[in-house]
């Protein structure tokens, strides 16, 4: 299946998401085509700034979506995701938004007329492939593998409500459903600082000490992300000199594991904590 | 109809200022005065003062008016006070209508003109249509003197006293086995700290002990009929089985029971037994026994053994009870627990959460470590009828034995030297020890039945000759013996023999006949058996040919794997084609190579040969075990009884006769060949019928047998819990392979002790009481009784107080605050719980650990003023909560955060409490809790809560550590509330409150006549407030009911005997009964007394004769015609 892929800024310097995810969807026939051109996805200090400039950002990276013939935007960023999903809802349920968007795009000769939806890459994975490639790989000695899923804080909220805002079990069920075991924690959604890593560096780390002290409770071989943002942060602060430290990747590396693809093409010596234990257990692991 | 003159007088009400200046109300009257009929229209500030009134009296008097109509407020309010007006001078207070101008006019609009404009037009529809009223008259009929109450919270139980002591019978219904409601939960109350229970139980004890009270406990209202002073209701009374009258509440009962459950009254923070009472103090003190649907293993056990029971009697250590609960269904307890397939298994719900219970293995354990001989038989009166068995296998062994416990004179007549049937012939000694089958036939015989072994039909006796012998009823259990042919070439060659005949030889003379390569045919229990036997008894190697896969194997897995163990080979999707002979002995088998096709009938994928894939397996003895039928001709010599198409015996499915009526069967005989627990319960099926029989009784057993099948299958069992450890399902031992092989000693040596007892504990009591007895024979007055049954009683009342209460607000919605994932997050009533001294900490306040909170945070508001949930403010949160910070801050010296919104605090000294609480040095943050969380700051505070709220008096973020929380939930109408308001026609509130008539003119009552409310029903309320309210609601009961009549409704429906048709759809749709059909004039009769003047009749008559008094059409058209 081939999708319009908007990568956002921090998708191809992240460390090892870019290498993970391209691996991981050969792997199961997924093509993600790169919108041509894209641009920022107006995500935080713009959307602070200037709501409409944000909105305009969002609705050239869709208008050129749309050139290409596609209406569904795949995204592996967090704040990518939220962002253009709010802007896909202010521009397909407000006319004037729209008009006013499409002005400005006139200048390029680009025009916004469908209605774009928005999705995390990860949905796809999970929910649209077929699912003999992963049994194919089901090894019940995985359960012994202990993995702690983190949201972060832009993937459920808004858009989720109830227990699955604050405590999602997504990513939880479909690496169960693989053979793994998630572990349960109270840190899945909780802020990671990215936005304010750089202007408050203090307040920052003080909200990813939360996801590291909330994680670690439950004695997890890997903390598994899906957003380039969440993956930097909570690596980095464990980098600190007397703390815990548990590998924390991409949910596309854990993935690359679980499909035995060569681990150079998944990027994992990017990683600031070795996930050299994890890789050995999983490599050391009885099938049963 | 009077209205050839009618004299009409107009007032219009100013109401003080609500109605005029927003109505001109003198243009009103100036504009009266031009209608039709009006002699008399003026206007006055407030109408229903007594000057209002006597300027209606007067001109009723001094004018000779004949019609009145006020315009004012709602005839809610006083339509009763100008109909009186009417009355007072003489006129029938009929002729009297009222035109609502406030609320319909003067308060639904800012624009005067047009309320003006509205209240003329109001005016004059009331002017026309009470041109056209008639008198009507009400008639009193007498009272019932007694009071209903649903609901024995303290609302409930100070209504029954206030009621009781006025001298009014009282019914109180409660739906719990005791009274008190949530009170009788509580340790202290606020805001005088005095003990709950020593408040509460002067007034329960009461209850119980008022000679004009009934109590019905564990009882509810399931219908209510009839009208003001003479309700009828019907209560279903929940059987408790145990005796109310003789129960002394010693508790011995609960001491022997071996089964434990949450404790709901305790919040589930604590166990209960199966058979318990809430509280020490309870009233009434009788202990209750709480059953669920029976547990799926006894569903399943064909034989419909009590599997819970003596699983349960097993982890008690009480194996002789266990045997005597096996031995009520199975004759045969060794015999079963070695050798059933054990369907029970196979439906535990422990296998939900690990593995299933090891019922066979267990049955085994209590079977061989318990005495036969100390199985207490039922002491029953002999019976002269004379029963003959014949065969002595499973069917007839336990046919036998439950005719001889019910006292009939039993004799088995078996053809063998031994008795036994297939139990001996076809189940290895391996499997089935002999002598475990001889004590157990022993124990059988030794009850009182005869035995006469060598003899059989067709070998010294006939169906005929027992019938001349005096026999009252034969029954056939002779079993399925004779094997069924392969049909292929040279099939009786020598070294052919059938399992069914090597088994019978091996297991009786054991002369080692097997040779030395050996192949068995089939894929059943007997192919294994044939196999295991043939490698016991000398053969050097022997394979199973079977002509599927090891996957559709009918054999037992572990039986197949016993196979394996000892080295007998499977040779799997492969048919037999051929014996090859040399010599007329047997030199090999040939066999046809097969592929599975499409699933046949039995759902099982068909065998296909594949053509040319023929091969040979050398053997010289062939032991085909592919099937048995039933040898019949000795029966059919002498009596002709029908046979099915497969050689069985024909039977009725409910009766078990055969063609002929005084001769059953079951079993193998009618089953085919089929289980030994399958025999068993064809067996009990087969007692039944002959009792039943032998007492002329036989038409009875379908009636009883299609009431137990409704019975079954609504699985209601006991919820699994969440936190069950996974245990692993105990395992016996076995005899080693290489040893077993040799011998036909016993290859599983079962389970020892202590597995059996942890195995036992396994059982998640599913049907709640397991039925094991032990209550039984404990109780010394003999109270308990298990067959107790639910009982419908039928109470006349004259008033109804509903008293139904509250629930609490469910704490897992609001997710953000933990209640659920984090074991020390606490509702309310929890922490009332763990304050109590008969709570499940006797009162001390600790953590789940064990240990004493050094930080406790309180949280208000839970479900309250939150717009997501209860908008309303619940009024008892604010001050229990206070009275939680106390205690704690009392019983542990802990610190103690109460977060609230606004304190609520008003009521005598409750803001004194706040103060003395403040004082106490609790902490109060105004902020609503944001989220309480495990994840804390500080490594020293792992282990802890952290509880995140803004306070909104300093602007600050909080983040406090805490041991433990406490979540103060708020208050909802009670379960079931909606149900009860249907019943009496009481509307609730969109919170699901029960309606007042008025909030303040009538606070207790409802706009049903003669129905009341009290306490946190009608809103939520303090213990105060709600003792208050409810005896107010007696003392309206008491003042409705005591002048002994009420007068009945005078708008009721007539039905017009020249127009009715007698079709009676009026009598169907009148919901109170109120419509007769007069037969000699083939009409319908509306009686007076009963008809409320709903007006169903009236829409539904085709014939329009039904009408509703002061609703006439004429009334309404003439009315509508005012507004055009």
């Amino acid at each position: 299946m081939k999708y319009a892929f908007f990568p956002g800024c921090a998708h191809d310097t992240s460390a090892g998401y870019k290498e993970s995810l391209d691996a991981v969807c050969s792997k199961l026939d997924i093509e993600l085509l790169e919108i041509p051109d894209w641009n920022c996805c107006g995500a935080t200090i713009t959307a602070g700034e200037s709501k409409t400039s944000s909105l305009y950002l969002a609705a050239r990276s869709f208008a050129l979506s749309e050139k290409m013939g596609y209406t569904q935007i795949l995204t592996g960023c967090n704040a990518c995701y939220t962002t253009l999903k709010k802007s896909a809802k202010y521009l397909s349920s407000d006319k004037h938004r729209l008009e006013a968007a499409n002005k400005h795009l006139a200048s390029e000769g680009l025009e916004l007329t469908k209605e774009i939806t928005i999705q995390h890459v990860m949905d796809i994975i999970f929910d649209k492939t077929p699912k003999p490639i992963w049994d194919s790989y089901k090894n019940n000695a995985l359960q012994n593998i202990n993995i702690a899923c983190y949201y972060g804080c832009q993937y459920t909220r808004p858009w989720l409500t109830g227990p699955q805002s604050d405590r999602p079990e997504y990513i939880e069920n479909f690496l169960t459903g693989l053979g793994f075991n998630a572990v349960n924690h109270s840190a899945k959604t909780l802020c990671c600082g990215a936005a304010g890593a750089m202007p408050n560096a203090d307040i920052a780390k003080k909200l990813v000490a939360r996801i590291a002290d909330g994680v670690k409770k439950e004695s997890a071989d890997a903390i598994v992300t899906i957003c380039p943002l969440c993956q930097l942060n909570v690596d980095m602060y464990q980098t600190q000199p007397d703390i815990e430290q548990i590998p924390t990747l991409f949910f596309t590396q854990l993935l690359g594991l679980y499909f035995k693809i060569d681990l150079e093409n998944l990027g994992l010596d990017k990683l600031l904590i070795s996930p050299e234990p994890l890789i050995e257990k999983m490599q050391n692991l009885k099938s049963a | 109809m009077n209205v050839q003159n009618p004299k009409i007088g107009v007032y219009i009400c100013h109401c003080g200022m609500n109605i005029y200046p927003k109505v001109d109300v003198m243009k009103v009257a100036e504009y009266a005065k031009t209608l039709t009929h009006v002699s008399v229209a003026s206007e006055y500030k407030f109408m229903c003062s007594n000057p209002g009134q006597e300027l209606i009296i007067e001109d009723i008097k001094q004018r000779g008016l004949n019609r009145v109509v006020v315009a004012s407020c709602s005839p809610r309010m006083h339509e009763p006070t100008f109909r009186k007006a009417c009355e007072t001078a003489g006129l029938n207070r009929f002729y009297f209508q009222m035109a609502n101008i406030r609320e319909h006019s003067s308060w639904v609009t800012l624009d005067s003109d047009m309320a003006t404009q509205k209240a003329m037009e109001l005016v004059t529809a009331a002017v026309k249509r009470v041109s056209f009223h008639a008198p009507l008259y009400t008639k009193d009929v007498p009272v019932q003197k007694s009071v209903l109450i649903i609901g024995g919270g303290i609302a409930g139980m100070q209504s029954a006293l206030t009621a009781a002591d006025a001298g009014f019978k009282v019914h109180l219904v409660e739906r719990e086995t005791y009274i008190g409601g949530h009170m009788a939960k509580f340790d202290k109350t606020f805001p005088t700290l005095d003990c709950a229970a020593c408040i509460s139980t002067p007034k329960t004890v009461s209850i119980g002990q008022h000679q004009d009270i009934t109590l019905h406990s564990y009882s509810e209202v399931t219908e209510l009929s009839g009208f003001v002073g003479n309700y009828k209701a019907v209560i279903r009374k929940k059987p408790r089985y145990i005796n109310e009258d003789t129960c002394t509440g010693c508790g011995l009962c609960a001491e022997k029971c071996p089964v434990s459950v949450p404790d709901p009254f305790n919040e589930n923070l604590g166990n209960r037994k199966a058979v318990y009472r809430s509280f020490p103090q309870a009233v009434p003190l009788t202990f209750c026994i709480e059953k669920k649907d029976p547990a799926p293993c006894r569903i399943s056990c064909p034989a419909g053994t009590n599997v819970q029971g003596y699983v349960q009697m097993v982890k008690t250590g009480n194996y002789q009870q266990a045997l005597n609960i096996i031995m009520e269904r199975l004759p045969l307890p060794g015999v079963l627990g070695r050798v059933c397939p054990h369907p029970c298994e196979t439906d535990c719900r422990r296998s939900l959460t690990d593995s299933a219970v090891s019922i066979r293995d267990l049955k085994r354990f209590a079977a061989d470590n318990a005495k036969l001989e100390d199985v207490p038989l039922p002491k029953v009166e002999d019976r002269d009828e004379k029963i003959a068995v014949i065969g002595s296998g499973p069917a007839g062994l336990t046919v036998a034995y439950y005719l001889r416990r019910k006292g009939f004179k039993v004799s088995i007549f078996e053809s063998m030297e031994k008795p036994g049937g297939m139990l001996r012939t076809g189940i290895p000694d391996y499997r089935l020890p002999p002598a475990i089958l001889d004590a157990e036939i022993d124990h059988i015989l030794s009850t009182g039945i005869e035995m006469n072994t060598g003899v059989g039909l067709g070998n010294g006796i006939t169906l005929a000759g027992l019938k001349e012998q005096g026999f009252d009823a034969i029954f056939l259990g002779i079993g399925a013996h004779v094997p069924v042919k392969m049909n292929i070439e040279n099939e009786d060659a020598d070294g052919v023999i059938d399992a069914v005949p090597f088994l019978k030889e091996e297991n009786l003379e054991r002369p080692g006949s097997a040779k030395k390569r050996v192949v068995v045919v089939g894929g059943g229990n007997v192919a294994m058996d044939a196999a295991r036997v043939a490698i016991r008894s000398g053969a050097q190697s022997v394979s199973i040919v079977y002509r599927r896969t090891r996957n559709e194997m009918p054999a037992d897995h572990e039986e197949v794997e016993g196979a394996i163990e000892e080295g007998i080979e499977l040779i799997n999707l492969v048919g037999p084609k051929k014996v090859i002979t040399q010599d007329g002995k047997v030199i090999g088998l040939e066999c046809i190579k097969n592929e599975l096709g499409p699933a046949d009938d039995s759902g099982r994928r068909r065998p296909v040969p594949v053509e040319g894939s023929e091969f040979i397996i050398d053997c010289d003895m062939i032991i085909p075990a592919i099937g048995q039928r039933v040898e019949s001709s000795p029966v059919l010599e002498d009596t002709d009884v029908d046979l099915t198409a497969w050689g069985t015996f024909n039977v009725d499915q409910i009766t078990f006769q055969t063609s002929v009526p005084s001769v059953f069967a079951a079993g193998d005989a009618v089953t085919g060949p089929a289980t030994v627990v399958e025999a068993v319960a064809g067996g009990h099926r087969v007692v039944r019928a002959i009792e039943k029989y032998l007492n002329n009784e036989m038409e009875l057993l379908e009636d009883e047998i299609r009431q137990e099948n409704k019975m079954a299958g609504k699985n209601d069992f006991l919820p699994v819990p969440e936190d069950v450890p996974v245990v692993k399902r105990a395992k016996t031992s076995f005899m080693e392979p290489s040893e077993r092989k040799n011998c036909f000693d016993e290859v599983d040596l079962g389970l020892d002790e202590a597995s059996a007892q942890k195995d036992a504990e396994k059982c998640l009591n599913c049907g709640l009481c397991c039925e094991c007895m032990e209550c039984v024979n404990a109780c010394e007055v003999k109270a308990v009784d298990h067959e107790m049954e639910e009982e419908i009683i039928e109470v006349d009342a004259g008033a109804v107080i509903l008293s139904t209460g509250f629930k609490t607000f469910q704490a897992e919605k609001l997710f953000q605050y933990g209640y659920g994932i984090y074991p020390e997050v606490y509702t309310s009533l929890e922490f009332e719980r763990l304050n109590n001294a008969t709570g499940p900490t006797s009162g001390s306040i600790q953590m789940k650990n064990g240990k004493t909170p050094e930080r406790v945070a309180i949280v208000h508001c839970v479900g309250s003023r939150d717009s997501r949930n209860n908008k309303y403010c619940s009024r008892v949160c604010c001050m229990y909560s206070m009275k939680f910070a106390h205690l704690v801050r009392e019983k542990t010296g802990a610190e103690v955060w109460e977060y609230y919104i606004d304190m609520r605090s008003p009521g005598k000294l409750y803001e004194e409490f706040y103060d003395r609480v403040q004082e106490e040095g609790v902490h109060f943050v105004r902020g609503r809790v944001a989220e309480i969380t495990d994840i804390t700051d500080h490594p020293e505070d792992d282990g802890r809560l952290t509880v995140v709220a803004e306070n909104t008096l300093t602007m600050k973020t909080l983040r406090t550590p805490v041991d433990m929380v406490i979540l103060s939930v708020g208050l909802e109408a009670a379960e079931g509330s909606e149900d009860v308001g249907r019943m009496a026609g009481v509307s609730r509130d969109k919170d699901g409150w029960f309606n007042e008539l008025h909030a303040k003119l009538a606070p207790v009552s409802t706009p049903i006549s003669g129905i009341f409310l009290a306490g946190c029903c009608q809103g939520p309320k303090d213990i105060p407030d709600t003792v208050a309210q409810a005896s107010g609601a007696a003392g309206e009961a008491i003042s409705l009911l005591s002048k002994g009549t009420v007068s009945t409704k005078a708008e009721i429906s007539f039905i017009d005997p020249e127009l009715c048709a007698g079709c009676k759809t009026c009598i169907e749709v009148c919901a109170y009964s109120a419509i007769d059909f007069d037969g000699s004039r083939d009409v319908s009769v509306v009686n007076e007394t009963l008809c409320q003047g709903c007006g169903s009749c009236s829409s539904a008559c085709p014939a329009s004769a039904a009408g509703v008094k002061q609703f006439t059409d004429l009334q309404l058209m003439n009315e509508l015609e005012g507004f055009l």
